[in-house]
């Protein structure tokens, strides 16, 4: 039994110090064999962002400078003009970066559709806006439709389970090719009215080569065994 | 309040889900992600607690008290509680319990149920019950345990019911409700003076319990013609007026010193309400008109306490609370107006009058084949929401436990606390979870 010599209370017996005043409790007949009470744990709960309030709070952010611009566009031109360009692109930037933030768990196309929506939406904007020459039809949407396919389709090779990273380089790298071979269709129909490829086989034969390897070593385990060995980091 | 059949297929009503009563409106919107207002109440047992026959006597106890067994759920005005299946898990003891509640972690329930050793304890959200609904549920849970593990049958008592009964409606109405009036008076208060020290690291915890022989206690009140209640009240407020008095700035030093004093309604009411039902008062001293003697501050506790706890000011009290519920432009607000607004209500003014907190639980009495089992009982208050002290007490089996939670470093109210219970002679046994 140790009582504190400042507080007068009585400590249990396996007490260094008192709780109260801190002083070290100096009993020269305390039992130093007798055990303390197994010490519990503390918890402590998982500390979690709150991404809907952080998604939230990055779109009130972004209202700050979009009511700036359209306040002094109305006070200078008496209209909306180069203020729908800002208005459009903190819709996408919000749409294409902010508002996956709070995916938590869920599948990302349509995420990626409302993200072609958005960008198709922003440049038909800019063509009604400018006026000039017909680019959005021909040219503007099919890239934008195009790249929504392909990243879908990158997404979907990339969540597929069960298959090796080799093989899903190796369909990721000849999506590739054949994405920049549409490209370049496309591209070349704007400009010349004709279909026919022009620069991208610069790019794409490359890319389909490797890929072709790629995805003929992922097929042969011994061809995988030799490159785990001479390549590893 | 709907109700369906209950289970059993008597002709007892179980609740399928409750209105949440008039003063556990406020605690779900100040609650943060973090910090839930709570309380605990723990027992040692005479032997370390058999798990599985815990969860067995858990099961007969939400049984027999289905307002226990429910979820907080929000509804387009209001929150309310949702009935709920099945049984919490029974969780290890911690050294920092309360230090965080979510709502929608342990199966939803609203309250907790810890064992370690011969120590079992239950933490309850204040939305669910009091002090005493929970000393029923704790006694009434030790009950059928030690039903089934010792095969005693414990006689009933005010709080010790037969899990063999079935749910009684009278035990979860909102008394408040029911015995509210129309006349009310005012809650307006001075701001309080309020202990402070460096913030503690997030969810740690002080808790510092000292436990001393009920008799010279209650002997040390009874020569200063006192009860405990106003005795310690004193002390507390003495103590935070030396500490204010050695504060640096000038607006502390003038602000008042009041001691949050819960009081049970049951006393006044013929209710055997489990949920919610205890108003509080709040005497202190105006420590600017000069340095108060002890007995010049008892003097003003017990006179204080004696006109404030009388039926008729507590009853105004807290009717002011219902007819702020009874408004009818806030009931037809929408709850995601309603939550926000209440929860800036409360971060302003919920902990602002007070210095700190004094609650007493009382002598708890529990029939003999119980305390057979039992050797001591602890009530402990969760942390608050600003760094505040709180200090609880209960008296069981001739011992008084008090017990202080605080969040911020310095154990110095204790310390004198403490200190000045053994001058009058009383021995104080001090445990803490400070190592």
């Amino acid at each position: 039994m140790s009582y504190c010599v400042h507080c007068g209370v009585e400590l249990d017996d396996w007490e260094k110090k008192c709780p109260l005043c801190q002083t070290p409790v100096i009993d020269p007949w305390q039992d130093k064999n007798g055990n303390p009470p197994p010490s519990l744990l503390s918890e402590q709960p998982e500390r979690t962002v709150n991404k809907r309030l952080l998604v939230l709070l990055i779109g009130l952010l972004l209202l700050i400078p979009l009511i700036t611009v359209v306040i002094v566009n109305l006070a200078t031109t008496h209209t909306l003009t180069w203020a729908l360009y800002v208005l459009g692109s903190e819709i996408c930037v919000w749409t294409v970066f902010v508002l996956p933030i709070d995916r938590s768990g869920k599948l990302p196309y349509p995420y990626i559709a409302i993200d072609s929506v958005v960008v198709a939406l922003l440049l038909f904007m800019i063509w009604l806006v400018n006026d000039e020459v017909d680019w959005f039809l021909p040219l503007a949407l099919p890239i934008v439709l195009l790249s929504g396919v392909v990243v879908s389709l990158l997404f979907l090779i990339w969540r597929s389970r069960g298959t090796l990273k080799i093989r899903k380089t190796g369909w990721s790298v000849c999506l590739i090719a054949c994405f920049v071979l549409a490209l370049d269709l496309t591209i070349t129909h704007y400009m010349r009215s004709a279909f026919g490829l022009t620069w991208s086989w610069y790019a794409a034969f490359p890319l389909l080569v490797i890929g072709v390897v790629l995805l003929a070593v992922s097929f042969s385990k011994r061809a995988c065994d030799w490159l785990r060995k001479n390549l590893f980091l | 309040m709907r109700r369906s059949r209950a289970r059993s297929g008597n002709d007892t009503p179980a609740v399928d889900w409750l209105r949440l009563d008039n003063a556990a409106k406020i605690y779900p919107p100040a609650r943060s992600r973090y910090w839930s207002p709570m309380f605990r109440l723990s027992a040692e047992l005479s032997e370390d607690v058999d798990r599985e026959i815990l969860k067995t006597a858990l099961v007969h106890t939400l049984a027999r008290l289905p307002s226990f067994s429910c979820r907080l759920r929000k509804g387009f005005f209001w929150y309310y509680l949702e009935r709920l299946e099945g049984a919490p898990d029974v969780l290890p003891d911690v050294n920092n319990p309360m230090s965080y509640f979510n709502v929608k972690e342990n199966k939803n329930f609203l309250f907790r149920v810890r064992c370690s050793g011969s120590k079992l304890a239950v933490e309850f959200f204040h939305v669910v019950t009091d002090g005493s609904g929970g000393t029923t549920f704790l006694l009434t849970l030790i009950g059928e345990y030690v039903r089934l593990r010792y095969g005693v049958t414990v006689p009933r008592d005010k709080h010790v019911l037969s899990c063999d009964d079935p749910p009684k409606a009278e035990e979860y109405e909102d008394s408040f409700l029911k015995y509210a009036r129309k006349e009310t008076v005012s809650r307006g208060e001075r701001a309080a003076y309020q202990p402070h020290g460096a913030p503690m690291a997030p969810f740690d915890v002080s808790y510092i319990c000292g436990a001393v022989p009920t008799e010279p206690l209650h002997r040390a009140a009874k020569e200063h013609d006192a009860s405990i209640t106003e005795f310690v009240t004193a002390l507390l407020i003495q103590i935070v007026a030396r500490q204010q008095a050695a504060e640096r700035s000038r607006a502390k030093r003038k602000k008042p010193v009041k001691v949050s004093v819960p009081v049970n309604l049951r006393r006044f009411y013929p209710t055997k309400t489990l949920r919610n039902f205890s108003s509080y008062v709040n005497p202190g001293i105006e420590t600017r008109l000069g340095e108060h003697s002890f007995d010049e501050i008892l003097v003003q506790v017990k006179s204080f306490l004696k006109s404030q706890i009388t039926e008729k000011q507590l009853n105004a009290r807290f009717s002011e609370n219902v007819a702020t519920e009874r408004i009818h432009v806030l009931r037809a607000t929408p709850l995601f107006i309603k939550d926000p607004l209440l929860k800036m209500f409360y971060n302003m003014q919920g902990d602002r009058y007070v210095s700190m907190t004094f609650s007493n639980l009382g002598a708890v009495k529990a029939p003999e084949e119980l305390q057979r089992y039992v050797k001591q009982l602890d009530f402990t208050l969760g942390p608050a929401k600003k760094k505040r002290c709180l200090c609880t007490c209960a008296s069981f089996a001739g011992m008084t436990r008090f017990a202080f939670t605080r969040t911020f470093e310095g154990a110095d109210v204790e310390r004198e606390f403490f200190s000045a219970l053994v001058k009058l002679g009383i021995p104080v046994k001090i445990e803490s979870n400070r190592r």
